[in-house]
């Protein structure tokens, strides 16, 4: 019933319906609807044919950066504002979900952030604008890999900004018995469940128990997401919370158990006066790792400042800055080099490599009635 | 006649500002309702009523439940603190009575999260409460963990709900002639009986009007939830949130919006409804 809400493709004749239902009901009500930023998704079914015409690399107005909190040296930022005489807006999203739904508002960014797996769906959707690599003196800072990814063939729409695991983060002065596993959220949580807390992300979370359980990260199966779910059932009531805000929640010393990204266990490290007792773990279930990206969307004003901005970050200089600030290796010769020879010296656990980017285990987001059966599962554990 | 048109003219803007702010976004969220979303989240309009059928899905139901507990709960206890406070300024305020109502507003001049937020460092897990509780011996590490619980949630609730009960309850006092309380008093009533059956009727319409202001607001709350809460909090605001930027499905959310109105209205209506009849003892 409620599946096809999802549709995975928007087909001709449901378009052509939607519109003449739109045109028939010819109320102030529908006007309203019509006029509405939410009608601005053109048909875009068949990815036309048309050659793609590439926004030119020069500074065309202020810029409206839509990323992650804490997700980019505001130093870097501000540097670029002087360099260029431009204003940088930087409104944040708490999750793609969130994100999509305010590029779907109809809201003007000018450059984003998606992660891979949601690239390949804007791609496909006809959402981004394309990226003349030879307009930005910084491109061959790309690693090869990056100019033709998975997601995006020849890096037509994006560039690549930064890699993480998704794993543990702890404080070893208050807890003992880790195991590098997933299962030790299981195993802590008679002990620490006032202090544990998951991410507030689907895909995370259900990920994660289904690596737990051996089953496929991204599995489709009714059966195998049922048995994930009811795993997390178990502990849920010891669980403090679901929050992605990872960062906050050790800081302040609130969680001592905390699902979290890897770069963000860096964070916390330069923020805590005890540096020493903050550690991370990936498991031995399953890795899930992957890359985002810096994208153009189709409704951007500013798509010359966005490239300039693009070859900024990608600047050796830059990179390297914002590698120490926000704790990632960002995707770039300078920045992957900066992320290893002081990052991952310093902390072993935080140790990675493109490699890990390139044949890591993805977390690919559903669609069309997969994702309709992801989101009810995670339902179960958010709603009851 | 000119009057009368004057008066339509001054309408004007007012009307302006309900179709714009109002009726022309409420039109939109219908038209969502009935649309569908693809796979990257963007709304495709339609006329798909069925969609209405998902605000029967059975996943819904403790959110629901857990929501009108919550308004009970903090409706129950706005009254309980705001009842006396309203009383106590209105019968014992004297002449600093209007600078005592301006202190319980006072708090509102600050910005809901930032309060909120306030709330991190008092009763953090490393705060100040917890702090001093360890300074006076009682172990755990934190003493107590306020935070994250559902009495968190309705904690916050009440913080930020209070004053809407205080303020009606406060201006049917005040209509009340207090000689009323000195005549039951005359007539041998107790201090129990003569506010049961003297000042509780009295000012009854005040505490329908705040439990009203407290109850309808805080079944639709949501940032409250979602600082303050735990695993174990979900509120019907956070559904709809959850629709909209937790899954990308705008109709169901648009849905959900739809009937958490309805149901408001028809609340607010039998409100309007019954404090419109006359009540005996006011007039």
């Amino acid at each position: 019933m409620a599946t096809d809400k999802w549709v995975s493709e928007i087909n001709r004749r449901d378009f052509l319906r939607a519109g003449a239902a739109l045109g028939l009901g010819g109320s102030a009500l529908w006007l309203a609807a019509a006029c509405g930023p939410s009608s601005s998704p053109a048909p875009v079914a068949n990815a036309s044919p048309t050659p793609l015409v590439y926004p030119e690399a020069k500074i065309d107005g202020d810029l409206n950066l839509f990323n992650w909190s804490q997700y980019m040296d505001p130093g870097v930022i501000d540097k670029f504002a002087k360099h260029y005489g431009v204003k940088v807006n930087t409104p944040y999203f708490d999750n793609m979900e969130d994100m999509l739904t305010k590029l779907n508002a109809g809201v003007s960014y000018d450059l984003t952030f998606p992660t891979m797996d949601y690239v390949l769906n804007l791609v496909k959707a006809g959402a981004l604008l394309p990226i003349d690599h030879t307009q930005l003196a910084n491109w061959s800072q790309v690693p090869a890999y990056f100019n033709d990814p998975w997601y995006d063939p020849k890096a037509t729409f994006s560039a690549p900004y930064a890699i993480w695991t998704t794993g543990i983060m702890w404080r070893s002065n208050k807890v003992q018995g880790m195991t590098g596993s997933w299962n030790d959220f299981w195993l802590q949580a008679p002990t620490y469940h006032d202090k544990m807390f998951l991410l507030n992300d689907y895909q995370e979370v259900l990920g994660m128990s289904l690596l737990r359980k051996g089953f496929d990260i991204n599995s489709g199966k009714k059966s195998d997401l049922d048995a994930a779910v009811q795993e997390v059932l178990n502990i849920r009531s010891g669980l403090r919370g679901f929050e992605t805000d990872d960062i906050t929640n050790m800081v302040n010393g609130t969680a001592w158990i905390h699902h979290s990204w890897s770069g963000d266990a860096y964070q916390v490290i330069s923020q805590v006066n005890d540096p020493e007792n903050i550690r991370y773990e990936t498991a031995k279930e399953g890795v899930p790792t992957g890359n985002d990206t810096m994208v153009i969307p189709k409704n951007a004003k500013h798509p010359g400042t966005a490239l300039k901005f693009i070859d900024w970050m990608l600047a050796p200089e830059n990179a390297t800055a914002n590698v120490d600030y926000f704790g990632y290796p960002q995707v770039s010769t300078a920045g992957i080099a900066r992320y290893q020879d002081t990052i991952a010296k310093q902390y072993p656990f935080l140790n990675m490599s493109l490699d890990t980017a390139i044949n890591g285990l993805r977390e690919i987001v559903p669609t069309g009635d997969k994702r309709y059966l992801w989101i009810q599962e995670w339902r179960k554990i958010i709603y009851s | 006649m000119s009057a009368n048109r004057l008066w339509r003219f001054l309408l004007a803007p007012g009307a302006l500002w309900l179709l714009v702010l109002f009726v022309a976004p409420f039109g939109i969220v219908v038209a969502v309702s009935l649309g569908m979303t693809d796979f990257v989240g963007r709304v495709h309009f339609g006329w798909r009523f069925e969609n209405y059928q998902s605000i029967l899905d059975p996943l819904y139901y403790p959110v629901l439940l857990r929501s009108a507990i919550y308004a009970v709960e903090t409706t129950g206890l706005c009254l309980l603190i705001g009842y006396p406070v309203a009383y106590t300024i209105s019968r014992f305020g004297g002449r600093f009575r209007n600078l005592l109502v301006i202190l319980v507003i006072l708090p509102w001049f600050a910005d809901y999260l930032v309060r909120i937020y306030a709330w991190f460092v008092i009763l953090g897990d490393e705060g100040v409460v917890n702090g001093l509780l360890h300074v006076v011996g009682i172990p755990g590490s934190p003493p107590v963990i306020f935070l994250n619980r559902p009495f968190a949630v309705v904690g916050g609730l009440v913080y930020d709900y209070l004053p809407f009960m205080i303020l009606p309850i406060y201006a049917a006092l005040d209509r009340m002639n207090p000689a009323l309380i000195e005549a039951g008093k005359d007539l041998y009533g107790t201090p129990a009986q003569t506010f049961l059956h003297v000042t509780w009727p009295a000012t009854i319409q005040g505490v329908i009007a705040g439990a009203v202001l407290v109850g309808l607001p805080s079944v639709g709350d949501f940032a409250t939830a979602q600082i303050l809460g735990g695993t174990n909090t979900f509120m019907i605001g956070n559904l709809i949130q959850d629709q909209f930027t937790g899954a990308g499905d705008w109709p169901s959310g648009a849905v959900l919006t739809i009937g958490l109105m309805a149901l408001l209205s028809v609340m607010m209506i039998f409100y309007l409804r019954s404090a419109s009849r006359p009540s005996g003892m006011m007039s």
